[in-house]
């Protein structure tokens, strides 16, 4: 299969777009939290030494951003410029202004929730949305193509870091580090799942090595052909649909994805 | 190559080339770019890499005439449903607590050995999770409620003084 850079992009957004929506109407649903007396409620958060210690014009900006109101308003505006990376022709002042939104809206929520520690797909989210921003604004082939260079090399990046931690770490290393995990009710509430992992040790340190050889290896997805490239991309699909139904963090998964069109384009070359 | 598209394939390789330096030396750096870095452009995603801690919160509270109610859990889990791997916005409360629990045990831990800088009590984290416990009824006249965190062994980690907010 081959991917025009209009269609790469078109996927990529699609992808994004999911996640977005998801995340945004996941954010609605649980607005009570972002009003008085709910843990993300901004009379809380404003007390985090992280604020306090900043010039008032900048608590003063804050102060009028993040309360429930008009966070709110943000989160719309967040779905609304989801709608216009769909609608907007390639090239057209709506889809910087989109992309635009989409960043400074991320980049605010990860401020906001900087006490608990800001979301990891929209840490990820925001490098795809930056790198297509820049695309938009300059949308020559050297430009487009750069953009999917910098988004494969951000997923390769992510799954070596991944294995890579995973190396370091006796746990895995060992060879029990999946074994804790999938043993563990909290992530994994279900449990047939715990017990299969506890009495099936040698699946579980099979599974171990696999998923760390697995994020190891994924750069070099990158020149080993398209034959292997494909199981590659298979496996990720895999992986993250795993970690989508059994950790129940399905956001990971079209976020992730998203880079996956990217990285089809620049392997076809 | 013109000038605007050299600009745009430098900034996507100096982007690139900051998180690879962060994915390396991110626990080194952590403390500078927590408040460098205000809006999280840089990440190193180091999933289940680290031992998955779990801690247990619950919480008493002091009646009127002085007498101590049971220990309640608090239950941050829910149920597996197969429709979680779509739509889950309960994962965010439950991943706010389990960060304050997890960050107060590292201050915790970190006091103990001396290295601490500021009381438990002063942190936002601390206030944090007395306005989580909030949420839980109870009653107008008691004198106070306190929280304790216990490992998964019920080893007691930290227990509070009663307060009353």
């Amino acid at each position: 299969m081959n991917l025009s850079p209009a269609q790469t992009i078109g996927l990529t957004n699609l992808f994004l777009v999911i996640y977005l929506v998801i995340d945004s109407f996941e954010k609605i649903s649980v607005y009570k939290e972002y009003a008085t007396g709910g843990l993300l409620n901004w009379n809380l958060l404003r007390k985090n030494s992280f604020f306090t210690s900043k010039p008032e014009s900048f608590r003063n900006l804050t102060d009028v951003i993040f309360p429930a109101r008009s966070w709110f308003f943000l989160i719309a505006l967040r779905i609304f410029c989801c709608f216009g990376l769909f609608v907007s022709p390639p090239g057209s002042v709506l889809l910087v202004c989109s992309y635009t939104g989409l960043f400074i809206i991320g980049s605010l929520m990860n401020l906001r929730n900087i006490a608990y520690g800001a979301e990891t797909e929209n840490r990820f989210a925001l490098i795809i949305i930056g790198a297509l921003l820049l695309r938009s604004l300059v949308p020559t082939d050297t430009v487009t193509l750069a953009t999917f260079w910098f988004i494969g090399l951000q997923a390769c990046l992510s799954y070596i870091t991944a294995g890579a931690s995973k190396l370091m770490n006796a746990n895995w290393r060992n060879g029990n580090g999946f074994k804790r995990v999938a043993t563990s009710y909290e992530l994994i509430p279900v449990k047939k799942v715990n017990i299969f992992f506890e009495e099936n040790r040698t699946v579980a340190r099979l599974l171990n090595w696999l998923v760390i050889f697995f994020e190891c290896a994924f750069p070099v997805a990158l020149f080993i052909g398209r034959g292997l490239f494909w199981w590659f991309l298979v496996g990720g699909i895999i992986l993250h649909a795993t970690i989508a139904i059994g950790l129940r963090l399905g956001k990971f998964f079209w976020i992730w994805i998203a880079t996956y069109p990217a990285l089809i384009f620049i392997t076809q070359r | 190559m013109s000038l605007w598209e050299s600009v745009i394939v430098l900034v996507l390789a100096m982007w690139l080339t900051a998180n690879v330096f962060y994915s390396l030396m991110n626990k080194k750096i952590a403390r500078y770019t927590y408040r460098a870095d205000l809006f999280k452009w840089l990440s190193a995603f180091q999933l289940f890499s680290e031992r998955a801690q779990s801690f247990q919160l619950s919480y008493r509270d002091m009646l009127a005439d002085q007498s101590v109610t049971q220990w309640e859990l608090v239950q941050l889990g829910q149920q597996w449903r197969s429709y979680h791997a779509v739509w889950f916005p309960g994962r965010t409360l439950g991943d706010c607590v389990k960060s304050i629990m997890g960050d107060l045990v590292h201050f915790i831990r970190k006091d103990q050995s001396g290295f601490g800088k500021k009381k438990i009590k002063e942190r936002f984290i601390y206030h944090a999770l007395i306005h989580f416990l909030d949420r839980y009824p109870r009653n107008n006249t008691d004198l106070g409620r306190q929280f304790r965190i216990q490992d998964k062994e019920n080893n007691e980690i930290f227990i509070s003084d009663f307060y009353k907010e």
